[in-house]
């Protein structure tokens, strides 16, 4: 348990190496403007991700890998809405493993290498995740459209696209009919 | 009310760069260009569209209609579209003093930066409301200015190009005119007004969106944006009837264009087709019913909303002249509006200077409590929640708090009545009378700091779907907040664009919270005359606390 | 280049006069620039704000930042959201000796813990603050210099600026605040990479320029003293027209009065005149009473009519009638049929 140890010990370092390396796949044009912002309620995102970027590296050092913790979960929310490609979204949780062993050191690693390879698996499982997640958001994001066009939200585009309540009306008629033809 | 203790959030927090956006702009901002990619702009309005609001309006006020591809560097503009557009800003600047001060007194302090959800959402920096303004501004330099002429860009001056026209386009569809950066600017720089320049020079050369421009051109043809005939419109609300019957045991027919109604009520009209407005609508039925309220519905007028002020100056005047029109067709005494926010910015502040005075009507007065609304007396129309107040203040509803028990509640202030109209109280005095539970979101996202659904002025369209979740996120996080303390599970509002994108919005990020208008839960809490015993459902046939078994009843 | 620009000019300004004094060009410098710089101010400063005033204002659109007038027993916010004039006053007054709204942020701090986030923002009040009054009460304080006798007031504001008694002559707080105004509000601008981002180089100079008059003046004062005597004589005569230079000055007074000069000059063409434009900014200065009384709008065109109903029913006729919708004028004979036939049909 030495490695873990030294996650622990270090989580708050790791953390900041890690959300440093998450930044620099965002786009030139976007600006370091939140630095000052600590209210969650003016810059949300940053907050859920400083939050859910010491969590994960607390939980990956006790081992308990079988969810993320809710502020990375919302992160990822926001990654789906971003302009990024799956890869580019959910890639940076890998990151986790160079910088994990920079930080733990060389050495202790070669020294504990089985263990080593546990908290790869662990990370990996943590990856797996997220990107689940991520696919998720975008189904959501999907269905979400959906949702707008049934409810009637998002007819106008298209003008006289029959309204939410005539719809339920007549989707309400066809499962009446198709119960009675099923009988 | 909300406090969150210092430790909570760690001391670290504020030392980090930004999760949103990350990279320090290594460019200024004259030098970066606007890109059009598929998801981070509208669809450009159909040209024939364009056309029939042309013949509309007064000449030039609409480009003549052009195919164009919003992500192609050919805009195929007409050929002295820079003339026209710089001959247009002159003529703003002649017809309106905010625009001059606007473009004048700004001192760059940065104190509206990070007031604007689209900024903190997305985290481009063109999206603080002084860049937005300065995109202008740095034109109105180079054209109208002694300094800008002579130092170019030393003082901040450009010329009009493609590219500044382009960033004009994304830039003026990236804001919602929600004006909460106005409220904390200390010259009081109102971007809504500059935006609204900014898309009234655009459509000068017809560079327009669609999800404004046919909303628009239905509402002028039809009487409503959704461009619902008349027999639609009245069958949908019969459709709703049909519903209350079956919920409460009532059975309510509505007047249609009725001459000598007392009332003319006009609503969105999204409230008669679209969820979750169909259940505030009930609510307005279910209301009048009771009161026995000598009201009428008009299809010609069946739109409150006012796609035009996102348009230009003269297709609002056009949209809002139906109102009065219809009023005064009627015969009625006063208008009664339903809940919708930008409908109001224009009732409120514009509706009487553009096409009034109604003398035909008369100063609008409770018919219930007697009370004459003094607010109203020149634009002789009332909001519903303040009508609404006013008959729970006198003691003439009877109300059953307890059928809204399944329902934990924040209230969202919509922009526009929040900041465009000073409705804070109304809707609060309301919900204490027909909820239990309610709960403030924290102080700095409500009242006149609330934040925007991320999705108005024409926003509300499904090709922009993740913009407009980043634009919303400073308000669904704000309901996060509340959701995770208070267990809140539904947002009220009175706005009908909000009803509709916070819907998705909240099923984005979080999906426990549903949208509904205030006077959906009136009409719930109701007692109405001759109601069914037992009352099972609430209006959108949900599940009330008592009967699944909790014996609340 | 955005802040060294502007940096650069400020320094040149400072040598044309330096260098200009001393090659006997005394009275260029201490009475036509002046002359000229304090014409160019008024009458610039009175053109803009007769070129704002040129244009209507079509629409009330205060912003409301309270609860309107309403219902009676509704506790209308009469200062944040005023339907009266006095209101608005009110409301005005405090936008403009309090800078009502840069203050708004503070209230944040109460529930979100950390201070910092909305601290920077109270920052930039307290940093507007100081800066301003400051400013003031130095020029206040220069009317001594200007007026003989001088007013009341001058002695008493004197007395309560330099009641540190810290050296001699004595230290006065003002210079201290505006120098340290100027450099928080300078670093705003560079160390906060939002506010550098949208700084221009007209943001930068008048920092330079305002900080190159106070710190003159401070070296005029406290280190390179001046005779205050004759400039006193020439101050006064620049007042009553009859301006006469009386001995060799200080150059470093030729330079305090020429970036003076520089900055009246400048005045009306830059964003300086938020100080005008504060009073006439719209969504501060009217009552939100807009549909109790109406607004007139000048260029209102009553030509513009909404689509008819005339023409809507024209359109919609039948279906209306069809759904029995009343209607004005009725469907023609003729056709009265067909609609019947059709539900029949069906």
């Amino acid at each position: 348990m030495i490695l873990r140890e030294a996650l622990a010990e270090n989580r708050v370092i790791i953390a900041e190496k890690w959300l440093d390396s998450i930044l620099t796949s965002y786009h030139e044009d976007g600006a370091r403007f939140f630095k000052k912002q600590k209210d969650r309620f003016a810059n949300p995102l940053g907050y859920n991700a400083r939050m859910g970027a010491e969590r994960t590296v607390e939980r990956l050092a006790a081992g308990e890998v079988s969810d993320l913790p809710p502020e990375l979960v919302q992160f990822i929310k926001l990654r789906a809405v971003q302009t990024f490609k799956p890869s580019e979204a959910i890639g940076f949780m890998y990151e986790l493993k160079q910088i994990s062993a920079k930080v733990c050191g060389m050495d202790l690693m070669a020294a504990n290498f089985s263990e080593w390879q546990a908290i790869e698996a662990d990370i990996d499982k943590l990856a797996l995740q997220a990107f689940d997640l991520f696919m998720a958001d975008r189904e959501l994001i999907y269905k979400i459209k959906l949702e707008e066009f049934k409810s009637g939200n998002a007819g106008t585009a298209n003008g006289g696209c029959p309204s939410g309540a005539v719809l339920r009306k007549h989707n309400a008629e066809k499962i009446e009919l198709k119960v009675i033809r099923d009988c | 009310m909300a406090d969150i203790k210092a430790d909570e959030l760690g001391t670290r927090v504020a030392r980090d760069p930004s999760m949103m956006t990350g990279g320090v702009p290594t460019k200024e901002w004259m030098d970066t260009e606007a890109v059009f990619k598929p998801g981070n702009y509208c669809y450009q309005g159909k040209p024939e569209v364009v056309d029939y609001l042309r013949k509309e309006l007064p000449p030039g006020v609409f480009g003549p209609a052009h195919e164009w591809d919003i992500e192609s560097d050919d805009w195929n503009l007409p050929d002295n579209w820079k003339e026209i557009i710089v001959n247009g800003l002159k003529e703003r600047l002649d017809k309106f003093r905010s625009l001059k001060i606007f473009m004048d007194c700004c001192v760059r302090c940065g104190a509206c930066a990070d007031k604007c959800h689209f900024f903190l959402g997305t985290g481009d920096p063109k999206n603080m409301p002084v860049m937005r303004a300065e995109l202008m501004r740095s034109v109105y330099r180079h054209e109208f200015t002694k300094a800008g002429k002579i130092l170019g860009r030393m003082a901040g001056a450009r010329p009009m190009t493609f590219k500044v026209l382009k960033e004009w386009f994304m830039y003026y569809y990236q804001c919602t005119e929600c004006r909460r950066c106005s409220v904390f600017c200390p010259y009081g720089i109102d971007t809504a007004e500059i935006t609204m320049m900014g898309r009234e020079l655009l459509h000068l050369v017809a560079v327009n969106i669609n999800w404004v421009l046919e909303p628009v051109y239905n509402s002028s043809r039809t009487g409503n944006h959704m461009g619902l005939q008349p027999h639609t419109l009245k069958e949908n609300v019969e459709y709703l009837c049909e519903d209350i019957e079956e919920i409460t045991g009532v059975k309510i027919t509505p007047s249609w264009n009725r001459k000598g109604a007392e009332i003319l009520f006009i609503t969105p009209s999204a409230d008669f087709f679209a969820e979750p407005g169909i259940y505030t609508c009930m609510g307005y039925l279910l209301l009048f019913e009771h009161l026995g309220l000598d009201y009428t519905f008009s299809t010609y007028a069946s739109e409150g909303g006012n796609f035009g002020s996102f348009t230009n100056n003269e297709m609002m005047k056009k949209l809002n002249g139906k109102m009065y029109a219809e009023a005064e067709r009627l015969g009625v005494k006063w208008i009664l509006g339903g809940e919708c926010g930008h409908m109001w910015r224009v009732v409120h502040q514009y509706m009487s200077t553009m096409t009034g005075p109604a003398d035909f009507l008369e100063a609008p007065k409770s018919p219930i409590t007697g009370t004459v609304f003094e607010n109203a007396a020149a634009t002789k129309m009332v909001h519903i929640s303040e009508f609404t107040a006013d008959l729970i203040h006198h003691g003439k509803l009877k109300l059953d708090k307890s059928r809204n028990d399944h329902r934990i509640v924040t209230f969202h202030d919509s922009c526009n009545p929040a900041r465009a109209m000073g409705l804070l109280e109304e809707p609060r005095y309301i919900l204490d009378h027909i909820v239990n539970k309610h709960y403030e979101m924290p102080e700095n996202t409500i009242r006149e700091k609330t934040f925007c659904c991320g999705s108005g002025t024409g926003l509300n369209t499904g090709e922009i779907m993740e913009l407009r979740m980043r634009a919303g996120l400073p308000r669904a996080n704000a309901v996060q907040y509340v959701h995770d303390k208070y267990d809140v599970n539904t947002m009220a509002c009175v706005c009908a664009i909000d009803r509709a994108t916070l819907s998705a919005l909240m099923g984005y990020w979080v999906p426990d919270v549903e949208v509904c208008g205030i006077s959906e839960m009136v009409g719930n809490a109701l007692i109405m005359d001759g109601e069914k015993e037992v009352r099972e459902t609430g209006l959108r046939f949900e599940a009330l606390a008592g009967s699944e078994g909790d014996a609340d009843v | 280049m955005k802040i060294l620009y502007p940096f650069v000019a400020v320094i040149g300004l400072m040598l044309i006069a330096y260098f200009g004094a001393q090659a006997g060009l005394e009275s260029l410098f201490g009475i036509v620039i002046p002359y000229l710089a304090i014409t160019i101010f008024i009458v610039g400063f009175i053109r803009k704000v007769v070129y704002w005033a040129k244009s209507p204002v079509p629409f009330r659109i205060p912003t409301t930042c309270g609860q309107a007038n309403s219902l009676p027993w509704i506790k209308q916010n009469k200062i944040e959201c005023p339907s009266t004039t006095s209101g608005v006053l009110k409301r005005m007054f405090l936008e403009v000796v309090l800078f009502r709204s840069l203050f708004r942020n503070t209230q944040a701090d109460i529930y979100d813990g950390p201070k910092l986030r909305y601290g920077s923002s109270k920052y930039l009040w307290l940093f507007a603050l100081m800066f301003h009054y400051s400013f003031l009460v130095i020029i206040m304080r220069h009317m001594r210099l200007f007026t003989d006798p001088m007013p009341f007031f001058v002695p008493i504001l004197d007395f309560f600026d330099g009641f540190l008694q810290i050296g001699t002559p004595p230290l006065y707080i003002s210079d201290l605040i505006i120098l340290l105004g100027l450099l928080l509000l300078f670093s705003r601008r560079i160390f906060l990479p939002k506010i550098k981002y949208m700084s221009l180089p007209a943001d930068y100079f008048p920092l330079f320029l305002i900080f190159a008059i106070a710190s003159t003046g401070c070296t005029m004062r406290f280190w390179d003293r001046v005779d205050v005597v004759n400039i006193k004589h020439l101050a006064v005569g620049l007042a009553s027209f009859h301006p006469v230079i009386i001995g060799k000055l200080n150059p470093l007074f030729y330079v305090h009065i020429f970036l003076v000069s520089t900055l009246l000059a400048y005045f009306p063409f830059s964003k300086l005149m938020h100080m005008g434009g504060i009073f006439m900014s719209p969504t501060r200065n009217l009552a939100n009473n807009s549909r109790m009384v109406r607004h007139i709008n000048p260029w209102n065109d009553p030509a513009l009519k909404p689509h008819s109903y005339a023409d809507y029913e024209d359109e919609f006729r039948e279906v209306m009638v069809e759904a029995n919708l009343p209607v004005d004028k009725g469907l023609p004979v003729k056709e009265e049929e067909a609609p019947a036939e059709d539900t029949a049909a069906e």
